[in-house]
This record gives C-alpha cells, structure tokens and sequence, in this order.
C-alpha cells in the first residue's frame, strides 16, 4: 500500500514542470560533485573533508549561478537569433566566471593552499566546458518537451477527430437503419393486408389447401425479413428460397400478370451475398413494374460466376407506361431502395464491386450487381423452406 | 326494394372473387361486370350505367381516382372504395364516396356499405356523385401543393364574342401551376357541380366554373352539349356508334368513349349531315 502511494506521488510530481525543474537541476550538480570527487579528489589523493566539502560547495554554487543562466534564457526564447546567442554565450561566459572566480576563492580559503592564480585560464576552460553543458541540456530538454507536447495534442487532435468520425458514422448508421426499417414497415402493412385479403378469399372458396399453404408461407417470409440480420452473408441458394416465399405469395395474389423466369447456376448456388439483398429490388419491381402493368409481366434473375465474381442480372418489363421510361432512371419511387443497396454494398465490399442499373428497350428495369466470389458454407435454415 | 346494378373492380383475381362471393348473398345487389382494372372500369360503367361500383385504389394503369376523374359525369355510378390503403380514406370520406372498405374486407362491413347505397340511391337519384369526389380530390391537389386558395378567377361571361372565342385560350388553375389550353386540344369537357374537368391530350384538368360560364368562353361551333353535364368537341370525334334506345357512343382518339343521350341526340344528328 505505501508503496503505491509513494509512486502516484511520484507521478504526480513529476508531472508538475517546476518539480521536474529542480529535480534535473540537482541531479546535474549532484553529478559533477561526484565526476570531481571521482577525478580530482581520487587522482590527486585528497581525501580529506576539505575537498570534499569544497566538491559540494562548488556544486552548490554553480546551482545558484545556473539560476541567472535559466532566467536569461526564457527571456532570450523568442528573441531573433543572432541576439539569442549571442546574449547566450557571453552569458555563460560571464557565469563561468563568476563560478570559477568563486570557486579558486574558496578553494585557497579552505585548503589554504598559495600560488593557484596561476592556474586560473585552466580553471576557466573547465568551468566554460560546465556551463555550456548545462546550456546544452537546458535547450535540449526543453525542446524535447515542446516536441512531446506538439506530439501530444496533435495525438489528441486525432483521437478526437476519430471520436467525432466513429460518432457520425454511427449516426449515419442509425439513421440509414431507421430509414430501412420505414421502408420496410411502410411495404408490410399493405401487402400484409392484400395478402390477408387473398387468404380470406380462399378461405371463402373453400380453397383450405391452398389457403394453408399461403398462411405459412406468409409466416415463413415475415420470419426471414423482419429477424433476418442483414449484417450476415448467406449462400444465394438460401436468399432465393427466401424470395421465392414471397414471389409465391405474389403469385397467388397477382395470377398469371405474374411470370418468373430464374436461372441459377449450380455455381452460384453457394455463393455468399448480404442478406436480404435482392428483396428491396425484387419488391421495386413488384411494386413498379408487375402491379403497374395490365397485363403484368416477368422478372427474371440470373445468377452466373465468371473470373472469381459472382453476377446477379435482375430484370423486370416495365410498367408498360410510356412515361416511366423517362422517369424510371431518377429518383421516381424506386429510388431509395436502390441508394440504399448501393451503400450496403459500398460498406461490405468497399470498391471491389459493381452495381449497375440500366432501361431495357422494352420499357423493363435491369439491376446487375457483381460480387467478389466468395463460397458460404454456413447456410440459414431460417431461409430455407 | 331496388335492385343495385353492380361492377366490381380490381386487379387481383382473389380479391374480386372474394368480393363477388360476399356480394352474392346479398339479394339487392346484382353482380353485372367485374373488371381488372381501370380502363376496363370506365368501358364497363359507359357501357352498362351500373348504379354502384366497388373501386380498388391501387391498380395498373388508370388508378381508382383516375377512373372518376375520367368517367363522364353522366354515367358516374355510386362509389364503394376498397383497398388496403388507408391513407386515402379521409379524401375518400371528403369525396363522399359512399364508403370506404379496407382490406381484408369481411361479410359484414361489405353489407353495411351496401345498405348505406342503397340509401343513398333511394335518397337521390342525382348528378351528385362526380362533383363531390371533384371538389374533393382538388382540395387534395391543392393541399398537396401548398395552396389553400384555389380561387375561382370568374370568367366575365359577357365577353362572350364568337372571333375571340375561337383562338382564346382556357386558363386552368390547378394547385399552384396555371396551364393554358388551346380549345383545340380540349376533347371533351364534363360537368362535377362546380367544377369542370377538362379532358385534353390524355391528363385530366379541373377548373371551378360553371358549366354555362365554360359554354360560354368556348367556341360554339366546335364545342357541343351531349349529355347533361358533358361537352363534346366535334373535332375530336372519331366514330359514332348507335347504342339502344336512341342514344349514341362517340369514340375521341383511343381511349375515351363518350355517351350521348337521348335529348341531344339532335347535336349528334345535325354534325353527321354537315360532314
């Protein structure tokens, strides 16, 4: 426990500047006490207290003279830089001065020693070469510290930025799923309803095998759209099966104004596609195309791999109106659906894919949609009938 | 007790049959035609002046509004929408549409709405049908565009000089866009109460006016009273086709039939010896 006291202490402190200030400062004087003590004392075998009180003393000193340095050089930060140096270095010549001046002065005074005067330019050149190490450490720490500190709030500035862009993606998300989901309520209720409708009228007709079979599908296909996890691949087997629940449907609904016209091959089977990726588009053409036209029409799936991709072609007949054909491309009615399969498929296969729609001569619609190939072998029972 | 002459419209077979089955216990009401869509609607209701329809909304082509919009006011029939939507059926209500039924539909709501006709038939025996579902459904374009005011610029039916009457042009407003139309383009023209709906190249206009106003700004010698409530330009007719009891069909272009009735069988019969 003490132990983890000691060191948030620590921590704390050596977050604060001014600790860390004092702390480099006496470990630097601290350190040459002990290079003199280790060179000269040990060299010339001096080892009484007197030298060893005058390593500290120096020390000590030095630390004082280092003071005037620090405050010259924060002032001198952002000065121009000829001024800066030069201020800089006749400074620390004039501190080493002082330093050594002070230095030989209470050398003599205590080791009582004469004729040193003498040696007073080697003194000197020591005491410059201490000074100029201390100037050196001083600007190299700081600018190390700017440089962490500029790292610091560029990594801040970053992570905050990734905030933000995590945040509006997943708005982004939210509001495109809200968007789905109103698609998806707004189709139900009123092909709920039709269905029910039928249903009831074979119920009437005492029609009972055919109104079973069409209540089953009808639950089979609410199961898969409304729990189905679109998240998920399944194998293209599966997804047909599943819109093949509700084309059934439509069928029985609709009559012969409905045809089907599917070609799988056997390759394409095991295919994995997004779930519930043709249903919006088989939907669109249901409700643009088949329940438009008076005589109804086809819709035709292809399903081919070529070159390690998976083609889907889906094709309706038209409305059989000759003023869809030049609305048809834009946004008119069918437009959401389509952005919204578009951006699936952008955020599943980011480039790697192709979604491209196109008016046939014959008035009908074309999706083709081209999928890296890629085989799934976990297949949704949910799907399957 | 009378008997309802009845056509029953909509786009899917087990939806009619449902329909026909419920209404065929009931003993005022007499199944005649049933249709799969629109334009067969419309051919069925000139065709056979049914007394009541059963409408779908949604259906290909020529949608159940569209199908009022189109249907000669002389020949409307009492309307029963039924469909899974129920957005529309405020506007339905507004239009006075006899009832609106939503999907799935059962016995005993299919014989309410009945009743409420029969009612209806018996109370009056009126032009009333087309132009309340007219002034309804322009109120609908009207909120729909933003505008609440669908002002009514009366027409000065004093101007009524026949030169001038030959090039001018019909001002239409409709929502917020005003459309000009040439009299040429104008195939025929029938009567809702106060609004008229002006059929010209296969869109539908409706202006309020009255018909006499309307009669007035147009040019005599090509626009002709047929029917009650029904305007016919003599240039636009392609075929005239007897029909029983002294009436006439005219065919304009492809899609429109027109019923002439008996007491302006003369018009008809003047046009002929001058082509």
């Amino acid at each position: 426990m003490p132990e983890k006291r000691f060191e948030e202490v620590f921590r704390e402190l050596s977050q604060d500047p001014l600790y860390r200030f004092w702390f480099l400062q006496t470990a630097f004087w601290l350190s040459l006490s002990l290079v003199s003590f280790f060179t000269l004392s040990v060299w010339y075998e001096q080892f009484g207290w007197t030298y060893i009180v005058h390593t500290l003393l120096q020390s000590f000193m030095g630390l004082c003279l280092s003071m005037p340095l620090y405050w010259v050089f924060t002032r001198m930060w952002d000065k121009p830089i000829l001024m800066r140096g030069t201020v800089s270095i006749v400074s620390v010549l004039l501190m080493s001065l002082v330093w050594t001046a002070a230095r030989m002065i209470t050398f003599i005074w205590i080791s009582k020693e004469q004729g040193l005067w003498a040696d007073f330019g080697g003194w000197y050149f020591g005491g410059i070469f201490i000074f100029l190490c201390w100037a050196g450490l001083f600007h190299g720490i700081v600018y190390y510290q700017l440089l962490q500190s500029e790292h610091q709030t560029k990594l801040d500035a970053e992570a905050t930025l990734r905030k933000e862009q995590l945040k509006s993606m997943k708005a982004q998300t939210v509001a495109r799923d809200a968007k789905l989901e109103m698609l998806r309520y707004q189709l139900t209720p009123h092909f709920l309803c039709n269905t029910l409708n039928a249903i009831s009228s074979l119920v009437q007709l005492n029609e009972s095998q055919k109104a079973q079979r069409m209540i089953v599908q009808l639950s089979q296909f609410l199961r898969y759209s409304l729990d189905n996890n679109p998240d998920i691949k399944i194998a293209l087997e599966y997804e047909v099966n599943a819109l093949m629940l509700y084309l059934e449907i439509e069928k029985t609904r609709f009559g012969d104004r409905l045809q089907l016209d599917f070609q799988i091959d056997e390759e394409a089977k095991s295919a994995g596609v997004p779930s519930l990726l043709l249903q919006p588009l088989i939907e669109n053409s249901m409700k643009y195309a088949i329940s438009k036209n008076e005589i109804g029409g086809t819709i035709s799936l292809k399903a081919t791999v070529n070159d390690n991709y998976l083609t889907l072609e889906l094709s309706d007949t038209g409305s059989g109106a000759k003023l869809e054909k030049s609305k048809i491309g834009s946004s008119s009615g069918r437009g959401v659906g389509l952005r919204n399969t578009d951006e699936r498929l952008e955020a599943l296969f980011g480039n790697d894919y192709e979604f491209d729609l196109s008016t046939l001569p014959s008035g009908g619609f074309k999706t083709t949609i081209r999928l890296p190939y890629e085989q799934q072998f976990i297949l949704n029972e949910s799907g399957s009938q | 007790m009378a008997t309802l002459r009845t056509i029953i419209v909509d786009d899917e077979p087990l939806a009619l049959a449902l329909l026909r089955s419920y209404l065929g216990s009931i003993a005022e009401i007499e199944v005649i035609a049933e249709c799969k869509n629109g334009k067969e609607a419309i051919a069925a209701a000139m065709e056979l002046s049914p007394d009541l329809m059963f409408l779908d909304i949604q259906m290909p082509g020529i949608n159940g509004f569209d199908v009022i919009k189109n249907l000669q006011a002389d020949m409307m029939p009492l309307v029963i929408f039924a469909t899974a939507y129920e957005h529309y059926a405020l506007d339905a209500f507004n239009v006075h549409a006899v009832d609106y039924i939503l999907k799935p539909i059962d016995q005993e709501r299919v014989s309410r709405a009945v009743e409420r006709a029969l009612q209806r038939f018996e109370r009056v025996e009126d032009d009333g049908q087309k132009s309340n579902i007219i002034s309804a459904i322009t109120d609908m374009t009207a909120r729909a565009a933003g505008d609440s005011k669908s002002v009514d610029t009366e027409q000065n039916p004093k101007q009524n000089i026949v030169q001038e009457n030959v090039e001018r042009k019909i001002v239409v407003k409709d929502g917020d866009t005003i459309t000009l139309l040439k009299q040429a383009d104008i195939e025929w023209i029938d009567a809702a109460g106060d609004y008229m709906c002006l059929h010209a190249d296969g869109s539908t206009h409706v202006m309020r006016s009255t018909l006499k106003s309307l009669l007035d700004q147009l040019n005599p010698e090509i626009f002709q009273r047929v029917h009650r409530s029904t305007i016919v330009n003599l240039n636009r007719i392609e075929r005239v086709i007897p029909h029983t009891k002294g009436e006439y069909f005219l065919e304009l272009g492809e899609h429109d039939r027109i019923k002439v009735s008996r007491n302006y069988r003369k018009v008809i019969k003047g046009f002929l010896s001058d082509v």
